[in-house]
Order: C-alpha cells, then sequence, then structure tokens
C-alpha cells in the first residue's frame, strides 16, 4: 500500500526538479556542499521572511527525525510495538506538515543554499518514514538499516542547512544545562 | 593508598556565563567562568569516565559562535595530558544524555557506555508527547539517538536499571531520578574499595554546578540550593544532593562539581599549554602526579 510518506516524496521531486543552480544530493549521498560561514551571509528582507516561514517546517522535521530516531532504539532494543507505534503516526504527519508548509515558501537567492537543504531532509526524512511503516522490525539489522540510512542523511542535511543561514538549530543549545544564556538573549532578539 | 587515580579534565569553558544558571536565584549577580569538564578514573585495569562531553564536530563552531564556549579540545588532546588515549577508554559512565553530556560518543570507539534505562525510555517518551512538550527534549540531539542505536548494535550500551554496585570494582552508579532529567545518575567511586567508605568521590553530572548548590553561601547557616533548569523536581535534586553528601560522610568537598572553576583552589591543578585546567583528586600506587 502506497503511504503518505510515499506520496510526499514523490510530490517533493516533482519540486526539486524546478530548483535553479544547486546539483542534488541523494539521501545516500552525505558528502554535502560547502557551506558559506554563516557571518557572510546577508539578511535582506526576503530572506528574514523565508527565515520566519521555514521555521516551523524545520522545527517539524527535526521532531519527526527525533521521534524516529526513538522509533530505531525501541526497535534495536527489541520493542514489539513498532508496528503502529503511535510516534511512527506523529513523525509521519510531522512531515506532511512540513511538506505542506515548505511548498508554500518561495526561497530568495540568500536562500537557496538552505532551502536546498531542507529539500534534501525532507526527502530523507520521508523515505526514513516509508521505511519504517514497510520494514522496521525489533533487531533486524537490515531493516533498521533501511531507516538509519535515510536518517542519517536527513540529520546531516537539517545540520548543513543550519549553517547556511541563521535562526534554525537542531539542537536548542539555549536550553542546555551549561548554554551561556547571555548570548543566547542577544541572538533571540529582534 | 588510592585504589584508582581520578581527574577532572577540562575540555572548553563559557568565560563568562551568568551565575544565575549555577545557583538558581543569584541573577543579575555578574557571571563566572562555567569551564566544561569530564572526569577520567585509572586503576584496575580501566580507564572509565564520567560523561563525554559535547560533538564539536556537529556543533562546535555553533556553539563557540554563538554561546560563547571557547577553546574546545578534542578528547585525544584533553587526555594526553594525563598520558592517555580516547582508544584506551574501556567504560563510560552518562550521568544523562543532553547532548553536552553524551554527545562525543564516537571519539571513544572502545568504550562501552552505561546509562539509565529510564533516560533512553523516557526521553523516547517524550518524543511522543504534544508538540507543546517539545521543551522537554530540545536540548537533545536527534543525532546522539542515532548513535545510541549503533552502540546497541554494538554491543556497547548497557541500559543500567537503577542502583548498581561495583560496575568496576569500587564504582558505584546511582539513580537520581526524575531530577535534573528524568534518568539522571551519580557516580560513587570507593577509591579503597571498602563499602560505606569515605573516601570516595562523588561525580553528579548537573545535579550540581558549583559547591554553593551543596553549601549556600552562608556558612553559618548553610542550606541546598538548587541549579535553574530541572526536567523533574527541585525536591528530588535537593534529596539527591542530601543523599551524595551522607555517602560523602558530610565531607562536601568530595562531592565535585564539574563545571566549579573553584575546583582549582580545593585540589592539586594546572593550565595545561592548551589552556585548559586539569585538577587531580588522587593518585593510585606507581601514579605519577599529572599537576606537579
Amino acid at each position: 500500500m502506497i503511504g503518505l510518506a510515499d506520496r510526499a516524496a514523490r510530490r517533493l521531486g516533482d519540486r526539486l526538479e524546478s530548483l535553479p543552480v544547486l546539483p542534488r544530493v541523494g539521501v545516500d549521498d552525505i558528502s554535502g556542499l560547502p557551506s558559506e560561514p554563516l557571518r557572510q551571509v546577508k539578511i535582506d528582507d526576503a530572506t528574514a521572511a523565508y527565515v520566519a516561514k521555514m521555521r516551523d517546517p524545520f522545527e517539524l522535521l527535526r521532531q519527526a527525525e527525533a521521534q524516529l530516531a526513538g522509533l530505531l532504539v525501541l526497535a534495536t532494543a527489541g520493542g514489539h510495538a513498532i508496528a503502529g507505534h503511535p510516534m511512527l503516526e506523529l513523525a509521519a504527519e510531522a512531515v506532511k506538515q512540513a511538506e505542506d508548509g515548505i511548498q508554500t515558501i518561495k526561497a530568495p537567492p540568500p536562500a537557496l543554499h538552505h532551502y536546498h537543504h531542507v529539500v534534501q531532509a525532507l526527502r530523507a526524512i520521508a523515505q526514513a518514514t516509508a521505511q519504517a511503516r514497510r520494514v522496521l522490525r525489533p533487531r533486524d539489522d537490515a531493516a533498521i538499516d533501511a531507516v538509519l540510512g535515510p536518517l542519517r542523511a536527513a540529520h546531516q542535511n537539517l545540520l548543513w542547512a543550519t549553517t547556511a543561514l541563521p535562526g534554525f538549530e537542531v539542537v536548542a543549545l539555549s536550553q542546555a544545562c551549561c548554554a551561556n544564556h547571555t548570548a543566547t538573549a542577544k541572538r533571540s532578539s529582534p | 593508598m588510592s585504589d584508582y587515580s581520578i581527574w577532572v579534565l577540562e575540555y572548553g569553558a563559557v568565560p563568562n556565563a551568568p551565575k544565575g544558571i549555577t545557583v538558581h536565584g543569584t541573577f543579575n549577580q555578574g557571571t563566572v567562568k562555567l569551564p566544561y569538564c569530564y572526569v577520567v578514573i585509572k586503576g584496575k585495569g580501566h580507564l572509565a569516565m564520567v560523561d563525554v562531553g559535547y560533538n564539536d564536530k556537529d556543533y562546535g563552531k555553533v556553539i563557540a559562535d554563538s554561546y560563547g564556549v571557547q577553546n574546545w579540545q578534542a578528547p585525544a588532546a584533553v587526555l594526553a595530558e594525563i598520558g592517555a588515549t580516547p582508544g584506551q577508554v574501556t567504560q563510560a559512565f552518562i550521568t544523562h544524555a543532553h547532548f553536552d553530556h553524551m554527545g562525543n560518543t564516537d571519539d571513544f570507539p572502545n568504550a562501552t557506555f552505561y546509562v539509565q534505562e529510564r533516560e533512553i525510555s523516557k526521553w523516547v517518551w517524550s518524543l511522543s508527547l504534544n508538540r507543546k512538550f517539545r521543551w522537554l527534549n530540545a536540548a537533545t540531539d536527534p543525532g546522539d539517538i542515532m548513535r545510541i542505536v549503533d552502540l546497541a548494535r554494538q554491543g556497547r550500551l548497557v541500559s543500567v536499571q537503577g542502583d548498581r554496585a561495583d560496575v568496576i570494582p569500587g564504582v558505584d552508579l546511582h539513580e537520581a531520578f526524575d531530577t535534573h532529567t528524568w534518568g539522571s545518575m551519580f557516580v560513587n567511586v570507593r577509591n579503597d574499595g571498602k563499602p560505606g567508605s569515605a573516601d570516595c568521590w562523588i561525580f553528579a553530572g548537573d545535579l550540581i554546578y558549583s559547591y554553593a548548590n551543596l553549601e549556600g553561601y552562608d556558612p553559618a547557616d548553610p542550606q541546598y540550593i538548587p541549579i535553574g533548569l530541572a526536567t523533574g523536581s527541585q525536591i528530588n535534586v535537593l534529596l539527591k544532593i542530601e543523599e551524595m553528601i551522607k555517602l560523602a560522610h558530610g565531607e562536601t568537598r568530595r562531592v565535585i562539581p564539574i563545571h566549579d572553576e573553584g575546583l582549582k583552589d580545593i585540589f592539586p591543578s594546572r593550565i595545561s599549554a592548551k589552556g585548559l585546567r586539569v585538577t587531580e583528586l588522587a593518585l593510585a600506587k606507581g601514579e605519577a602526579s599529572r599537576v606537579k
């Protein structure tokens, strides 16, 4: 049965064909692209608007990634309730919401690099979700690898996205035990 | 004579962290240097660590640029200060699953990692909550979760069920559930191997950041004061502080706050050529000092 995540992956595949310039990065290729140092990116109004719109989809992708990784922990530890696990449906829903949000966003030139990595991450997480629906079984190394591979690619693309534009975090460092909250507050100020 | 040599090794620092994050309530009282450290326990054929720091490959530049963490050094450079290498590490006791304590598992390829099962299971559980609860896992790294999967598949992850005595001889793990995190734990090194020993060293992870958490600010009227951040209960934090002090037979200096820059004023220490502090708590027979 074709799942929600499969349809999501195909719709994004169509959209990727219309992206200008940037080379494709497949889910198995995590060599990535060089990132411009964050401080050198000039944030014009259009880019600031892009950042504001993309934050929610990015956070949804991060959430889905974490949930799928959590399912892998359960699979590795031999959990018996992975198929139909509520967290799988939560991840799939997060992917769908992220995709819906990303589809409404037009990336201005300074944001194209970031947009590329977010889209790559979405494709990879969508693939991981589809694999988790189809094959994830407890303690089945091949099944776990089928999910872990694209999930790692997604994680790497999210990390690269965080270096392409400010305002995105894979880990909320401001919530860390030992973060310098003074610096955090200054960063968060409009 | 001590069974183990023990060092607290700084691997980076925030030079001007707000004091209020270390002792709750001390807002607008200036800043303190907040060192990032891990602990090395050497002896009886083991080279064990308490926590392994954060993954600089993924976050180093972000942390350095945005949060003021300076002078991060890789484990190879840090452990070299005590004549050890990351490949020699045999066990790592992870006090809790925040990224800055268990993020660097990749750098210790031969270590077995011990973490409370409750920490992992509640962490995964928190991911299934409504998005409004996302604060609960904001400081956990999805990459760390995937690294746990790898460790488990390699047979290098031990899920600890509560208290565990003699995980290596004379070293005990103690649960600190529902404190800083759901499944935090602290480590007690009984350095003569005797049950209930007063010759002990307690490593509290992030249960405490400073001796002020253990003693307050009035020597004539001591009190326990928690740090600011607790996913669980501050009452439980204070109860665990008391438990740790009792294990140390009331000698609070033996309950080690690794984030306290004041360790250098209490224990023999030196600053390395890379500008990082090496603090020496104990030396086993035949072990040369690394600070003198």
